[in-house]
């Protein structure tokens, strides 16, 4: 490991517990009397976290590179922020959802188009994103649901992407779970037979894949960064297949190769990729082809003597054979938006504007030289009363906007970070006369900016698509 | 001297971006571009005042009370896009416009109510309608409804108009918005409540006062 990628995954956990600590905060807004100590408490739990981070980051600064130390400390910093996530749940009120994740949720899936899957949002303790319906978690209690409300697609959040649009990306896979079921897309590859349970683990991995193939094509390169920044802060017991999930490793290499023949294998996605190789090579985790996927796994837990062991059904062997049908059934969904290499071309010039702090929920579609050369052409032919209203109108009409994609906004929203993010991160922690304190308040403030400009970005655009003429409504 | 709206036009092309006006976005230039202003838009964040259980405004506590005493006092409301806020008879909150506005350092604003809604009693501002030149950041809205029948908001209504005059000398002021050492407010695209404790006169305040106890 070198210490560009630690700084990156120590950066990672600063904005993680900075946001967790954020949450918090917006607790204490609708928190009442009795709920102060509590708060205090673990505001008191979030400070220690901080301190934690204060060493590995203070030494990496003066020239130290003890990584497996400072890899040690990035771990249990993870852990202890997974289990305060949980936590919360317990002791205080929450606050509701912001409007704005519903915003970013219909702009990919129009209420016109996805009717029966239109979703509704709660907070999950867990730091995981999730789909779920009411009729599926009663029967799993004996109790058993009608169709309608029962049926509504809940989507789950976690606490600390609550004001978070860049991780959202994932709500777009949640929702992809959904439209699979809607659609019945793996049911379609692999019907469901009574008393062949050893076919479930393929057909789990099936629509994991169909979802990360949705969330894909809607979101390209933003999707499979934000999967790895979200995926690098759990426990390595988790980078193993199961017979729920996939391994990690085989959803990340599928992703980069649908990026890569869409031609939308960003650079800076390799950046987060080679960090997620790095940081399991580092922790000796075994990576299984699934071309050649053995029956049985075993992989040693690198924190604890522990030994991950794993039967796999003979069935998944049959994966290979059937991801071709599954892209082919996916690629015939219509969605409004799908990311396509325009748009990654515009994420790059809206990176650029959103370091400048301007909103990117529009662009133009003349250049500023060629309005201004037809702006002169008027105003030196012409002097006010003069000028024919027809020309000074289709003058005007070249200065509007037009909105911006959720996926261009967020994809600019990655580029901007790994950017500029790092530099951000390194110039504030190296400031040598200010307590660690202020530091977490001055990096937390440039989050806070960042994320409510694209937060903000995102609802004007959806508003300007519905007032700009000539726009469907 | 005030811009016409051609002039207006003129400086949200300016080459030179230090010159430019800019408005993000610009929906619909023929209703928005007025003889010598431009309208803006109705945003979807606010903040109401919380009164009940509040005794009152103490100016002299120190940040983090104040701080706490704001985020006790007011409450954020973030409405969805397609929702309505309604203002009813004799209420105040605060909104921010749908755009983000930055002004070059020889370019000052005045933000104004639209007649249309003057008339059905909506005032935007109270005081504060002056722009500084050097200012970004979404403008905030002092709403109050001084007539007699509720009035329902709709973000992207255009509610206000913006007027842009040019400093006498074209170079501009010397120190802009941004660059004061005390400024609260520019930068900010969220709804922005009263952040009186970090005006200097208050610190000053705060030990006179201190040292009068003691």
């Amino acid at each position: 490991m070198q210490t560009p990628d630690i700084l990156i995954l120590l950066e990672e956990i600063v904005e993680k517990v900075w946001r967790l600590e954020a949450f918090l905060t917006e607790i204490e807004s609708i928190s009442v009397e009795e709920d102060k100590e509590l708060i205090q408490f673990y505001r008191s739990q979030i400070r220690g976290l901080k301190q934690r981070l204060e060493d590995p980051i203070t030494e990496i600064r003066e020239g130290q590179e003890d990584f497996r130390e400072y890899l040690r400390t990035y771990f249990d910093v993870c852990s202890h922020f997974q289990t305060m996530h949980q936590q919360f749940w317990l002791f205080v009120s929450l606050p509701k959802v912001y409007p704005e994740v519903y915003t970013f949720v219909h702009s990919l899936f129009p209420r016109n188009q996805f009717e029966d899957v239109e979703p509704t949002l709660v907070y999950c303790p867990i730091y995981n994103f999730g789909e779920a319906n009411a009729i599926d978690q009663f029967s799993k209690l004996g109790i058993f649901l009608d169709k309608g409300a029962g049926d509504r697609v809940i989507l789950l959040l976690p606490y600390v992407d609550f004001r978070n649009p860049m991780m959202w990306t994932a709500l777009a896979h949640e929702m992809g779970h959904a439209i699979e079921k809607d659609k019945g897309i793996v049911g379609s590859i692999l019907p469901e037979l009574p008393g062949r349970k050893e076919l479930e683990p393929l057909r789990r991995w099936l629509k994991e894949f169909c979802a990360d193939h949705i969330a894909l094509r809607l979101m390209g390169p933003a999707y499979l960064i934000s999967f790895i920044s979200y995926i690098i802060s759990l426990h390595p017991y988790f980078y193993v297949p199961t017979l729920t999930h996939p391994q990690p490793h085989s959803r990340i290499e599928y992703m980069r190769t649908y990026l890569e023949r869409n031609c939308l294998f960003h650079p800076k996605a390799q950046h987060y990729y080679e960090l997620f190789q790095e940081l399991t090579a580092f922790y000796k985790v075994s990576k299984f082809d699934l071309q050649q996927l053995p029956t049985e796994i075993t992989s040693p837990c690198p924190t604890c003597k522990y030994e991950y062991k794993m039967k796999l059904p003979e069935s998944l062997k049959r994966f290979p054979e059937l991801i071709h049908q599954l892209n082919e059934q996916v690629n015939s969904i219509s969605f409004p938006d799908v990311c396509g290499t325009e748009d990654l071309r515009r994420a790059e010039k809206l990176a650029e504007d959103l370091d400048h702090g301007f909103f990117i929920s529009s662009y133009k579609e003349t250049t500023m030289g060629e309005i201004r050369h037809h702006l002169n052409e008027l105003l030196t032919q012409n002097t006010p009363g003069q000028a024919n209203r027809e020309e000074i109108y289709s003058v005007l009409k070249l200065i509007e906007d037009k909105p911006n994609k959720v996926s261009q906004i967020i994809n600019a929203g990655w580029i901007q970070k790994i950017n500029r993010q790092i530099d951000k991160f390194q110039k504030i922690f190296e400031e040598d006369d200010s307590i660690l304190e202020e530091k977490f308040n001055t990096f937390g403030n440039y989050l806070e900016s960042i994320s409510y400009n694209i937060q903000k970005s995102i609802e004007t655009s959806k508003i300007h698509s519905l007032f700009a003429p000539g726009e469907k409504q | 001297m005030i811009l016409n709206e051609m002039q207006i036009m003129a400086r949200l092309l300016e080459e030179d971006p230090d010159q430019r006006i800019v408005i993000i976005p610009i929906i619909d230039a023929k209703t928005q571009f007025q003889p010598a202003s431009i309208d803006l838009r109705l945003g979807t964040d606010f903040k109401v005042i919380k009164n009940v259980g509040f005794e009152f405004l103490d100016l002299l506590k120190e940040e983090t009370g104040a701080r706490l005493d704001i985020a006790n006092y007011t409450e954020r409301i973030q409405i969805p896009y397609n929702g309505k806020f309604v203002l009813h008879p004799e209420e105040f909150a605060l909104g921010c416009t749908l755009e983000y506005v930055k002004l070059p350092r020889d370019i000052a604003g005045r933000l104004e109510g639209r007649s249309t809604w003057g008339r059905a009693g909506l005032q935007i501002h109270a005081t504060a309608g002056f722009v500084d030149p050097g200012f970004s950041g979404s403008l905030t809205f002092e709403l109050q409804n001084v007539g007699k029948v509720p009035i329902p908001l709709f973000p992207g209504l255009r509610v206000a108009q913006i007027s842009f005059y040019a400093l006498k000398d074209s170079k501009g002021s010397f120190i802009p918005y941004t660059e004061k050492p005390y400024h609260k407010y520019g930068g900010r695209v969220e709804t922005v409540g009263a952040l009186y404790y970090k005006e200097p006169e208050i610190s000053i305040l705060r030990k006179i006062h201190k040292e009068k106890r003691t």
